[in-house]
Formats: C-alpha cells, structure tokens, sequence
C-alpha cells in the first residue's frame, strides 16, 4: 500500500509515517504543494494524506488536480482548521474523509484502511483477523463465519481494533473514536471498560481467542502474541 | 436633574435676584430724582413768595391749588429754621391721606415773623412710580417667561448634537464592527467631542479586533504542537514501561483538554467573526431526539431520568451552532447533575427549556455564562456555557438562567 502524505509540519509527519509503517504502508513524503503535484501526477497512490494549509498554497488544489486528471487516489484531509464550510468543500471536491487536527494516530489508521477499503477495487470489503472476519458493508462480524451479535459500539470497537492490530490504543483515542470529541466524555473511561468487556465476552463466547490485551492503565492491544 | 432644567433654575434665580435688587435700586434711585424735583419747584415757589413780600411788603394769600398749598403761621420763636419734610395731608377733596413734601421757611414781613409752609402733592410722584414699577415686573415676567421658553426649545436646538452623539454612543457595539455615524455640528465643543468619542471608539475597535486576531492566532498556532504532542503519545505508549502508566495517562489528559480548550476557543473566535452564516430550518424535535439517543449512555451511567415535552417546531439557525448548542446544554445538564436526578427537556414555538437537578452554584449567578467560570472541583474547561450564550447571541435568541427548588433551568428564547 502506498501513501502520500502531504504536509509541511516535520514533527507529525515522522509521527506518522513510524505509525503507518508498522501497518506496512510505504508512506511518501511532500512538504509543499509544487513537489506533491509532482509526485502525483508521476505516480499513483492507494491513499493520500492532505493538509489544507499547505506553505505555497491551499491544499484544495490537490483535488482539483486530481479531479481534472482523474485520479482516483482515496484522499484524507487532515486540517488545522475544523470548520464544516472546509469540510464540505474538501468532500465536493472529491475527498474521500476529513480528521481535524489534533487527532490520534489509531483514528488516522482506521480512517486510511476505511479508504483503503472503499477505493479497493477488487471487491475486497471484508477485513480479516485470524478467524475474525468484518464484512465492512453489511456491517456484520464473524467468528469462522458465524455472525456475532454486537452492538453499533461493539462493532465500532472491533473494527477500530482490526484496523490498528497489534498497537496500543489509548482509552483517550477509543474514547474519540466511539463518541467523538463534542460530546465531552472527559476522564470517562468507564464506559469504553463496559463495552471492551462485552466485546470480549462475545468474542470467546463463540469460541475465539482472547485477542484484547489491557496495557496497564494506558490502552488496550488487540494482538494474537 | 437634567442639564436643560439644572440651566433654566440658575437662569431663572438669578435673573430674579438681579430683577428684585435692580428694582429696589431703581426705585429709591428714581424717588430721589422725583423728589429732588419737587424740591427744586419748591424753591422756585420759596423765591417767588420772598419776591413777593419784598414786592408787596405784604404776605401773599394762602393758597390750595389742586398739588400746591401755601399755608403762613406766626412765628413766636426766634430761632430759624428751613426744613424739607415728607408728611401726609388730609386732602379735602379726595377725602383722604395723601403724601406731601412740605417746605417750611421763615419770612418777615413789616416786622412779623412769619413761618411759609409750601406743600407739593407727592401723588403723581407715587403714581409714576407705581407705574415705573408695573412696567419692571412687566418686564420681569415677561423675561421670564421667554427666558423659559429659549431655555426649553433653543436650548435643546442647540444641545441636540449632544444627545445624537449620546445615543450613537448608546448603540455602539464591538460587535458589528459599525462605525458611529456622528452628525457634524456647528458648535465647536460638540465637534470636539465628536472626535474624541469618534478616536475613542475607534482605538476600542482596533484593540478588540487585535485582541480577537491575537486569540484567533493563537488558537490556530496552538493546533499543530497539540497535534504533535498527540502523535507522539501515541507513538510512545507503544514502548511505554509500566512505571510511566501514570504519568503518560495524566499527559493524555492534559492534552485532550488543551485541545478541547483550543476547540472552544477556535469556536468562540469563529462565532465572534459571524463565521457562521446561512442559517437554515431546523427541525428541532428531531435533532433533540437524536440527542437523546446520542447522550444515553452517559444518562444510563448516572441514572438519570431523562423527561421530555417536545412539540413539532422548525427554528432558523445554523445547524452546526444547532448540534453545539444542543450537545453543551445536555452535556451540562449530565455532568452538573446529582446520580439518580432528573433532566426535563421542553420545547415549544418559544422557547427550549433544558433543566436538571444539581447542587447550588459555588459561584455567583449571573456570571454563569462568563468564559472560564466553572465550579471548583469540576473537570470541564469552563467554555461550554459560553459557547451556548455566544451561540444563543449570534443566533438573535436570549438564554436565561433560573434555580429553584434545587433545580438548575436554562431557558432559550427563540
């Protein structure tokens, strides 16, 4: 899988690119708008990573680009400025997402596979995890093809664990990702406890392995080691 | 008192000291003229009797004219005398007491000493008088009475720039970015105080615009070192020992509230700058229901008892400010609350009335909706409710605060 990642800031970018690599994304770099044009229109890419506020210039303009040749890379905003105006425009444009700085790095990844997924063109919408299978489409979990029956949560949960397997996710990251950030569930944690409980109840009622390791008090990892 | 009545009282009370001393003045002033008259014509009348007895050798006859008596009386003493008194005199005409200067001189005639007495009528002198003094509060009222009425209507001719600039300076607003509309004046004081009000407005305007652009600036700036400090948490729990579970927890903390405090600021400067615009109509009672359901996880973990009354109504508002002012009302009415209260939603064409049971402020009321105000051991940023007044301002609605009975309501008015 390759990735552009056009962005100016250093620092998050290296963040991102030791994060994404782990996932065994070959991630590419363009600091401005005039080196991730060219980049573009050289080669292709399975996802790209657009920060609006570019130094030469707005980075709508990758859209329009790719508009105007058609591409069909999956892009992800990831702006400085959350603003709905923003978004929209980004999303008529053609944008496949859009995640508001500052974010957490397990979202970033289950927002790229989520584009991954959709932009796939063989088909292939079903994520496995061993014997776990997600069909991403009709929305249903299973256990060596046997439905689960989760809740929207749960599923949400499994999902996001799938998508950023064998890391450690912060309570503070699940939490974002399961409520989003406006409904202020600060220092709550107690519910992401009763839903990660039920999911693993579920998962090893129907045989499978208890994959959800709790990492101290930090997160949790969801890996077969 | 007002300035225009404060201006008609010294007006008036002075003009009234000034009238009634100069009247005073005016009258013992003229008197003496009157009477310094008299004299003189009381002399002329001595002369012609001394004329007379050296003519005659004898005395004239006593006379009474109408305003002029002459009188003689035989004088026993030897002592001279010449006198110019005022005495009263019954007149046998009028019938009655009337003022008279009287002038008494001895005269001698074949060698008899005689006392002359002239008297002058002092009526018409009293009369001119009275008349003189009819004419002054003749004056004096009419004085008044347009001095009263300069006062009301040139007065307030000429103070009427003044009050457009007070009321210019009533519906100024920081808000609006709208400059005073001063109407020039003719009067220099006014139009200097025009500029001053205009140069004064005008440098609030400019700091509080910098100040806005300062917090915008800084909200923005803050963005990408909060986003970096996340990212690298993330990176780091990844390899993260055991013995560093608290720390990394407390940093995770701290900085989701950065970022929620940045968020709320970066909104409230976005609100302040009317970056929100089209608003739209929204259903209400749909978008509460969906609330509703959105927050009943947390209602569930503090058994909270959640009672609405919605009624079908459409309100225009951006939608977005709809979601935010909705989320922070319930997201308040959850966390200030008592585990096991109670949350009451009303909604009507009005008003939204979001109450909930909680303990008393630890803090004064009315300051409620104010940036950062929040209770002391509370864990939010203290935005929230602020966000709901700006929204609520930014949106033409007014937001009300009530508590009673142990019940904290938050009335908006649509």
């Amino acid at each position: 899988m390759k990735i552009l990642i056009i962005e100016d800031e250093e620092e998050l970018i290296k963040s991102m690119v030791s994060y994404l690599r782990e996932e065994n994304y070959v991630c590419e770099l363009a600091k401005n708008l005039e080196s991730a044009l060219i980049k573009i229109g050289m080669y292709n890419y399975d996802c790209i990573l657009l920060d609006i506020t570019l130094p030469d210039g707005n980075g709508l303009n990758i859209l329009k680009y790719l508009k105007k040749h058609n591409k069909l890379e999956g892009v992800l905003i990831i702006s400085a400025k959350n603003s709905v105006d923003d978004r929209i425009e980004g999303l008529l444009l053609g944008a496949d997402d859009y995640l508001p700085k500052p974010f957490h790095l397990p979202e970033l990844s289950a927002r790229i596979a989520a584009i991954v997924r959709r932009k796939n063109f063989d088909g292939n919408t079903i994520v496995h995890f061993n014997e776990i299978s997600v069909d991403t489409v009709a929305r249903v979990a299973s256990f060596k093809n046997e439905p689960f029956d989760l809740t929207k949560k749960e599923y949400e949960l499994l999902l996001f664990f799938i998508a950023n397997k064998g890391r450690v996710i912060s309570k503070n990251a699940i939490a974002e990702h399961l409520w989003g950030d406006e409904m202020d569930m600060a220092n709550n944690y107690d519910f992401i406890y009763t839903h990660i409980k039920n999911l693993r109840k579920k998962l090893i009622e129907k045989g499978s392995q208890d994959y959800v390791r709790s990492i101290y008090g930090m997160g949790y990892k969801f890996t077969d080691k | 008192m007002k300035l225009l009545n404060k201006y008609s009282r010294a007006h008036i009370i002075t003009a009234c000291i000034v009238l009634l001393v100069s009247s005073a003045v005016y009258y013992f002033i003229i008197r003496s003229i009157l009477l310094k008259q008299i004299d003189k014509d009381l002399k002329v009348e001595e002369q012609e009797i001394i004329d007379f007895i050296n003519a005659n050798k004898s005395l004239p006859h006593a006379s009474d004219y109408k305003h002029q008596q002459i009188k003689f009386e035989v004088l026993r003493d030897k002592k001279q005398f010449r006198e110019t008194i005022n005495t009263i005199e019954f007149d046998e005409r009028e019938k009655e007491y009337e003022p008279y200067r009287r002038l008494s001189f001895p005269v001698e005639v074949k060698g008899v000493r005689y006392k002359a007495f002239v008297y002058k009528s002092q009526v018409e002198t009293e009369d001119l008088l009275r008349l003189i003094m009819i004419l002054t509060a003749t004056i004096f009222i009419v004085l008044s009475i347009l001095m009263f009425i300069i006062n009301r209507f040139v007065l307030r001719e000429l103070w009427q720039p003044f009050f457009n600039t007070l009321s210019q300076l009533k519906n100024f607003d920081l808000h609006t970015h709208r400059q005073l509309i001063l109407s020039k004046s003719s009067v220099e004081e006014f139009e200097e105080l025009n500029k001053s009000v205009f140069l004064m407005t005008e440098k609030v305007s400019n700091e509080y615009e910098s100040l806005k652009a300062f917090t915008d600036n800084a909200s923005h700036e803050m963005q990408t070192p909060i986003a970096i400090i996340r990212s690298k948490l993330d990176l780091l729990i990844q390899s993260a020992h055991e013995s560093q579970e608290d720390q990394l927890q407390a940093i995770y903390e701290a900085t989701g509230k950065l970022s929620k405090l940045n968020q709320a600021l970066l909104l409230l400067t976005k609100i302040d700058n009317h970056q929100f615009g089209n608003p739209k109509n929204i259903k209400f009672k749909r978008l509460i229901e969906e609330k509703i359901l959105q927050f009943d996880e947390l209602l569930k973990a503090k058994d909270l008892k959640l009672t609405h009354n919605l009624s079908d109504v459409c309100i225009k508002m951006n939608s977005e400010l709809a979601d935010i002012l909705l989320n922070n009302l319930f997201s308040n009415a959850i966390k200030h609350n008592f585990p096991g209260g109670r949350i009451e939603c009303i909604l009507n064409e009005n008003k939204l009335s979001v109450s909930n049971s909680g303990p008393q402020l630890s803090f004064d009321k009315m300051k409620i909706f104010e940036r950062f105000q929040k209770r002391n051991n509370s864990d939010g940023i203290g935005l929230g409710l602020a966000v709901v007044k700006e929204i609520c301002d930014a949106s033409g609605f007014t937001i009300a605060y009530l508590y009673a009975d142990r019940q904290h309501t938050f009335n908006v008015m649509f």
